[in-house]
């Protein structure tokens, strides 16, 4: 035992030395491209996919049939076994929180060592957004924000003294641009920030990143702020809303059991923030698998080659690092905006096609939660091994979360199953997910259109420019999981 | 003729049941099949690192699962070298060529990294790191 130990120890100590590798966040990806035949039935089924459906909406007629849904009402004791299980997941969650904030700034500074890198970018980020479109807004009940705060507002309660909130009114411009921000402000710091996986920093980041959300809490309400501001709340929401799965009450009551992506069907539209949202959503995603390539591998090796006297050196005096990072905090941007671009100038052409007088904005609220499907499946294809294989680091760190040789559950000398999610397992799941995230995204456009469009001719026809704009994203996600990985020089 | 009346949520669910359906039975045949190995002779790739960087021909090396694999470096610079996934270390120099010598068990697509010598043009090079070469090892 006190041999594995030591072993563990000087892999552990190895592996620090290489932590600069890292890619995305946080945690190393070993997957192999998806091999050429892979590619071509995916892009295959795709186009021969998008065909069928379109053919086949073109017998159907405009329907205002509400989707099914089955309502479970929650009593007696499944409703307490529900109560009791979501005030364990909260406690645990808000320990958990507590617990990264902690070892983040008293801990080892190696990102191998220290809990908190694998926390939040594997386990919080990449594992909540895969649980969420399964199992439904997990994110409400383990929001650790939330939870403080609303601890905090049951205990000035209890003091006799109201709300915890000056109550401003929340300005209706702002709608949902606060989360709009801050989710770029996540991407970048995911993808871009020197300091994503240095646990001090992280924590730093956690720690501003909370003072935010509680001042912005007091500022505006608790509930509003959670609708407008609290990135996670939202982006967790938008992928919940696929899931088979819907809590409509924060406390047990009830829940619906409906289909799979039909809960991205919806009968109000989205605010104009919440569009830019989801589509950042796509677009950022999709950039960090780009970011991956040996086409940004050329980018980064130029910026290297770059002349002595380039601008890079002289005029702004950068580090080679920080010329790297220039660039993607430059593209990462772009991309976002190149994916509004894109998905506003086919709005803009369905507008054009329609028999209705629908502007542009009216059809983009109306469909864009239709393009979820691909950012989940680009997510479950792109970050599955990662999760589970990178994932795997939380097992030893759970037992030694500061890095001080520590042994509190006995898994401390527990080694990474690199192997776990062989090459054709995630090659199969890959493709398998992109098609079918493609497919389902085609239908529930397809769907929206002849809910929203009087002529059946118009819905049909509205979806052209739409179908194009699809497959052109799963074509992207297709043509990422491509291309071998590509390390940045820039850690 | 009049367009044909369908239920939308069974048209729906039709649909998802072809999807499952249609990627279940779907992938995996043709894959890209590195050289097959003369039995028990180990693989062997010798790499020369020259200017911080390994020959062209040499930055991507594919084995298949189960191979015995030999890789020979070279370098005309003091190095520590490091197997990513694998996790072998092993230190080169001019005078001492480094051999490592293991089997490839486990798939995916590893990184072989410089550490010990960083991209250094008179910059200060921050946290620069060198992949001199990708060693992918593909499943049987």
């Amino acid at each position: 035992m006190r041999r594995l130990f030591t072993v563990a120890a000087t892999i552990a100590a190895h592996l620090a030395t290489t932590a600069a590798a890292f890619a995305h966040g946080f945690g190393p990806r070993y997957d192999l491209p998806i091999p050429l035949s892979h590619y071509i039935f995916g892009a295959g089924a795709t186009v021969a996919v998008s065909f069928a459906i379109f053919a086949a909406f073109m017998q159907v007629e405009p329907a205002t049939r509400r989707l099914p849904v089955l309502v479970l009402h929650l009593h007696g004791v499944p409703a307490a076994l529900c109560g009791a299980g979501a005030a364990v997941a909260r406690g645990l969650s808000v320990a958990i929180f507590l617990l990264v904030i902690l070892v983040g700034f008293f801990g080892n500074q190696s990102p191998v060592r220290n809990l908190a890198p694998t926390m939040v970018w594997i386990i919080g980020w990449v594992g909540i957004a895969f649980l969420s479109p399964v199992l439904g807004n997990v994110w409400r009940t383990l929001n650790p924000w939330d939870a403080l705060y609303r601890g905090a507002e049951a205990l000035h309660r209890r003091a006799g003294r109201g709300a915890l909130s000056c109550c401003w009114r929340y300005p209706a411009w702002l709608a949902a641009w606060p989360a709009f921000a801050l989710f770029v402000g996540f991407a970048w710091m995911e993808l871009v920030w020197s300091g994503r996986s240095v646990p001090a920093e992280l924590a730093a980041a956690l720690t501003a990143y909370s003072a935010v959300t509680w001042a912005a809490m007091f500022a505006f309400g608790r509930c509003k702020w959670l609708a407008r501001g609290e990135v996670f709340t939202l982006v967790f929401g938008i992928f919940a809303r696929f899931a088979p799965l819907a809590w409509p009450g924060t406390a047990g009551g009830a829940v619906a059991l409906r289909l799979p992506a039909s809960g991205l069907v919806q009968e109000r539209p989205l605010s104009v923030s919440m569009v830019a949202l989801t589509v950042a959503l796509l677009a950022t995603v999709t950039f960090d698998g780009f970011l991956e390539t040996p086409l940004w591998g050329r980018i980064d090796a130029a910026i290297l080659d770059a002349p002595p006297d380039s601008f890079l050196w002289t005029l702004l005096d950068l580090r080679e690092d920080q010329a790297l990072r220039l660039a993607r905090s430059i593209a990462l941007p772009a991309a976002v905006l190149l994916f509004i671009a894109a998905y506003l100038t086919v709005c803009w052409t369905m507008s054009r096609l329609s028999d209705k007088p629908a502007g542009t904005l009216w059809l983009a609220r109306r469909f864009v939660l239709t393009l979820v499907p691909i950012s989940l499946a680009y997510h479950v294809a792109h970050y599955l091994s990662y999760l589970l294989v990178g994932g795997q680091y939380a097992i030893p760190l759970l037992s030694d979360p500061f890095g001080w040789g520590w042994d509190l559950f006995g898994t401390a000398a527990y080694r990474v199953d690199i192997g776990l999610v062989g090459p054709r397992l995630q090659w199969n799941v890959a493709v398998a997910s992109i098609v079918a995230g493609h497919i389902i995204a085609v239908c529930l456009s397809h769907v929206v259109a002849l809910r929203i469009f009087a002529a059946p001719r118009s819905a049909v026809v509205t979806q052209i420019p739409m179908l194009v704009l699809m497959v052109g994203y799963t074509m992207c996600s297709l043509w990422i999981v491509s291309q071998p990985i590509v390390e940045s020089p820039m850690g | 003729m009049a367009p044909k009346v369908v239920d939308m949520s069974r048209l729906f669910l039709a649909l998802l049941v072809a999807v499952a359906s249609a990627t279940a039975v779907a992938p995996a045949r043709a894959q890209p099949m590195p050289p097959a190995q003369a039995a028990a002779e180990p693989m062997r790739f010798a790499i020369a690192i020259k200017n911080r960087k390994a020959d062209v021909a040499q930055q991507q090396i594919r084995v298949r699962q189960g191979d015995t694999v030999e890789l020979s470096f070279t370098s005309d610079e003091p190095a520590e070298l490091h197997l990513h996934g694998y996790d072998k270390l092993l230190m080169v120099a001019p005078d001492a060529p480094a051999v490592l010598r293991f089997p490839a068990s486990i798939a995916g697509h590893f990184s072989v990294e410089a550490h010990a010598f960083g991209i250094n043009r008179g910059r200060a090079s921050g946290q620069i790191h060198v992949v001199l070469l990708y060693f992918d090892v593909y499943p049987r």
